[in-house]
This record gives C-alpha cells, sequence and structure tokens, in this order.
C-alpha cells in the first residue's frame, strides 16, 4: 500500500512540475539570438501598461547541436520573432519593474534567401512596426528551405527591468508545436525556455522607436539517458 | 615644429586617455555614440561561462570578495573587424574576463519577484582579452565542458592561449538575477574599453557595452563547478572605424 501511495504521490509531483527550471538534467541550446524589443500593441505612455503587447525581433547567431546540421549560416539569413504575448500584471516599485504576461504567445525562427538569391535582407528600421520590421523577418521566397522552420508556444512569460541598471531579462516556457524542421526535435525534447538579456539606453545599438537591446537563446531539455530493460526487471523495481 | 608638437600632444593625450581608466567604484567614462545605431563587434553564444570563487548556485549569492571569471568562444565577428573568421577550422578565437571581484549580491523584491543584484567592480579593475589561437582546443559541446571543470588543465588555460588580439579594461559590471515563482532569468551589463592587442589600431578608443543574457540556473544553464551562463556581445562603435595597414613612409607624408 505504502509502494502505491509513493507511486501516486511521485506521478503527481512529475505532473505538476513540468518543464520547470532548475529541476531536471542539463538542457541544451536550441538557437541562440540577438535582435531589439519593442511594444505592441502600444496605447498607453506607461511602458508595458496592462493590456498592451510585447514583441521581439533579432538574427539567430548560433544553433545547437541537434539542429545544427540543418542550418546553412552560409546560404541563408535566420530571423526570429516573438509576439502575441500580453501583458496581465504589472508590478512596478522603483527602480524595479515586473511584467507577467498572459500565456500562448509565440516565438519562431525563419530562413529567407540572400538578397543575391531573391530574399529581403531582414531590417530594423525604426519605429516599429514598420515597412521592414518585422515583415523582412517574417518572410521566404519559393525556396522550401525559406519560411518559418520552427515555431512554439510561450507561457509563463515574465519581463524584469530595472531603471538604475539599464538592464533586464526575460523568460518564459516555451513548447515547440510546429514548423517543418520541428522533426528533427524529438517529442520529449519539445517542452523548452526562451530566456533573454535586456540593455537599454543609454545604448547606442538601439534604433530608434525599439526599447532595448536583446540577447537571447531557446532551450530545450537534453536527452534522456536511456537504458533497455525487461518488463521483469522494470516491475522489480516496485517489488 | 608645430606639426611635431601637435602630434605629440594628441600622442600625450592619447596615452593619458589610454592609461587612466577609471578606478574601480568610479564612474565609467560615457558610453561612445554612433551615426546610425552601433553593430556588433563580437558574439559569444552556446560556449561561454562563469566561474567565481564564492557563490552559491542554488541561492544565486556572491559572496562579497568573490572572483568572476568569464571564458567564452567567439561565434561572430562584426563589420570592424571582417577579416576574422570564428569557424576557421585552424584558428581559434576566444576571449576571459577576468579581475573581477564581488561586492555581494543584494537581495530584494518587486511583486512576485525576488531579485539578485551584484556589482563587480571594487578595489581592482576587470579586464578582458581576446586570443586567436591554433589549434582549436577550448571546450565546445556540454560534454566537453561537464569534463573540464575550471582550474583544470583546459579552462581557463585553452582560452587564453595563443596571440591577443584585443584586450582593454571592464567598468561597472553588473549582473541581474530574477526569480518570479519557478521562472528565472537574468542579465549582465559592461562598459568595455579596448587598450591593446594586436589589432588595437582597428578599435582604439573604444568605450562601449558588453552585456546580454546571463542564466544562472543550475542544471538548467551550466554544468556544476561553473556558475552562470552568458550569452551576449560586444557591441561597436564610432571608434571602432575599418583601418587599413600603411607604411612609416606613408604615415610620414601626411606630416609634410
Amino acid at each position: 500500500m505504502k509502494r502505491v501511495a509513493l507511486l501516486l504521490l511521485s506521478a503527481a509531483l512529475l505532473a505538476v512540475a513540468g518543464p520547470a527550471f532548475a529541476t531536471g538534467g542539463e538542457d541544451e541550446l536550441l538557437i541562440s539570438f540577438t535582435g531589439f524589443d519593442y511594444q505592441n500593441p502600444n496605447p498607453s505612455g506607461t511602458y508595458l501598461d496592462l493590456g498592451e503587447g510585447y514583441k521581439v525581433v533579432g538574427f539567430v547567431t548560433s544553433a545547437g547541436p541537434i539542429i545544427a546540421t540543418y542550418i546553412d549560416f552560409t546560404s541563408y539569413e535566420y530571423t526570429i520573432y516573438i509576439r502575441d504575448l500580453t501583458v496581465n500584471g504589472r508590478f512596478f516599485t522603483f527602480p524595479n519593474l515586473t511584467v507577467t504576461f498572459a500565456n500562448n504567445g509565440r516565438g519562431s525562427y525563419y530562413a529567407d534567401n540572400f538578397p543575391a538569391d531573391g530574399g529581403t535582407a531582414a531590417t530594423y528600421g525604426i519605429n516599429p512596426p514598420n515597412a521592414t520590421a518585422p515583415s523582412t523577418f517574417i518572410d521566404g521566397t519559393s525556396d522550401p528551405n525559406t519560411g518559418e522552420r520552427i515555431t512554439g508556444d510561450i507561457d509563463n512569460f515574465v519581463l524584469v527591468y530595472n531603471f538604475t541598471t539599464n538592464q533586464g531579462s526575460f523568460a518564459g516556457n516555451m513548447t515547440l508545436d510546429g514548423g517543418p524542421d520541428l522533426t528533427y526535435i524529438p517529442v520529449p525534447q519539445r517542452a523548452g525556455w526562451v530566456l533573454g538579456g535586456l540593455l537599454g539606453p543609454p545604448n547606442a545599438t538601439i534604433p530608434a522607436g525599439y526599447d532595448h537591446q536583446v540577447d537571447g537563446e531557446c532551450r530545450i531539455p537534453g536527452k534522456t539517458p536511456a537504458a533497455h530493460k525487461t518488463w521483469g526487471a522494470i516491475k522489480a523495481l516496485y517489488r | 615644429m608645430k606639426r611635431i608638437l601637435g602630434v605629440a600632444a594628441v600622442l600625450g593625450v592619447l596615452t593619458m586617455v589610454a592609461g587612466t581608466r577609471p578606478a574601480a567604484s568610479a564612474p565609467c567614462a560615457p558610453l561612445d555614440l554612433c551615426v546610425n545605431p552601433c553593430p556588433v563587434l563580437i558574439q559569444f553564444d552556446a560556449n561561454c561561462f562563469a566561474h567565481e570563487t564564492a557563490y552559491n548556485t542554488t541561492t544565486f549569492i556572491s559572496t562579497a570578495g568573490s572572483k568572476l571569471d568569464v571564458v567564452g568562444l567567439i561565434t561572430q565577428f562584426g563589420p570592424a573587424l571582417p577579416f576574422l573568421n570564428p569557424n576557421d577550422p585552424n584558428k581559434e578565437y576566444t576571449f576571459r574576463l577576468t579581475g573581477l571581484t564581488s561586492q555581494g549580491t543584494k537581495v530584494g523584491a518587486n511583486g512576485p519577484t525576488t531579485l539578485y543584484d551584484c556589482d563587480y567592480d571594487s578595489s581592482t579593475v576587470g579586464t578582458f582579452a581576446i586570443y586567436e589561437g591554433t589549434p582549436r582546443n577550448a571546450p565546445a559541446t556540454p560534454a566537453a565542458w561537464a569534463a573540464n571543470p575550471w582550474g583544470g588543465a583546459v579552462v581557463p588555460a585553452n582560452f587564453q592561449d595563443g596571440t591577443v588580439i584585443l584586450s582593454g579594461t571592464l567598468c561597472g559590471f553588473h549582473t541581474g538575477i530574477a526569480k518570479t515563482g519557478l521562472t528565472v532569468s537574468g542579465s549582465f551589463r559592461s562598459n568595455y574599453h579596448v587598450t591593446g592587442g594586436t589589432l588595437f589600431p582597428y578599435i582604439a578608443g573604444t568605450e562601449a557595452l558588453l552585456g546580454g543574457n546571463w542564466c544562472a540556473n543550475l542544471s538548467g544553464c551550466h554544468p556544476a563547478n561553473y556558475s552562470a551562463h552568458p550569452n551576449g556581445k560586444f557591441d561597436a562603435s564610432n571608434a571602432t572605424t575599418p583601418a587599413s595597414r600603411s607604411t612609416w613612409g606613408r604615415i610620414k607624408l601626411i606630416y609634410h
């Protein structure tokens, strides 16, 4: 009876644990990116006010081992777009801001041909959304290797910012659920995270109308080591 | 004669500026501005890890006096250094940040978030160096990092072999970690100033930003024995003017 109770308890704990940070084995990099963030929609003069939206556009700077074989930086331009994040909680005590977001944001990475091959160079421009952002970050050509490659759902997204040190960060749970390259990611490794560091003004890298420079990563759980066992051996574990 | 005096005066001022960095804890110099948004100078991603001598990876607390080091592999060079190829199979570009002394983590709170802020300036000034080495011998996979803890035969030694192509000082290095429920995020930010290295003429004078993501989750982002996984970049500035090699004769002609 004790064993059954323990099993039930373990199962329950596993069920609520979800893709939590710092609880599982070592995770691994899916992609690294750098870019800039902005508010959209942005009806209020208050930064990331309730109901406002948060977006990031940028470039993929490197790929982790699981998809490195399928990424060709010499032939394609790789970009990212994080969107559909709506502020549902805001806590501000100077100099610190914490913003929480409603679930079901989205994050994707894209491939596009270089201009010489008929593609469009991704261009930030100013005051996004504009004529080139996000449009040139999410486009592709008739080349079947272009367009959105992997996309995912983002939940539990939180952004923090310190207006004295002029830096902050964000993190959220990201579940990969679409795109032609999803097939390269084993199912147990699709529930990962999106993380980013934010550097705000003074910062001469930020184009006008964007809020922060972003450096980040999408990380996924590492492979779980497995060993072949017989049913007898497994049943013996519970005796 | 006036020209010679003028050149000497300029050289003297340059020497003074390069040689006198603000003492630690003093305000950092203003960042350079750019006519257009400043581009990337150097990007580093997955293969970069931090180590501290007195840091608790569970509580995110750095004890005052703890020494922070960061080593990493460079993955991209920006337009100021177009002739460097980080994917060259015969070369390896690495960097090390060192001389960073913790002032102790300050724990704060804001709404549902616990904040862990730490300054790494104290009686010493942090420095950085970027190396070009052969062969490629630094860890470049999670397994290799796990097998090579800080202080072993490989780390940091294999990140500081080869030629120093750029070096300089850091000012205002700060890490911020935030924990909201189970969600942990972080960032780091610092000024950097290039003062030496074989490629100094290409980058001389830069007062620009170094920063990015700071993932501090033990077992999520970094192997045991390391304290965090930084992912970020050195930004360029207007001072990073594309330069060309010349001869002493041509240079002398400028002053005739």
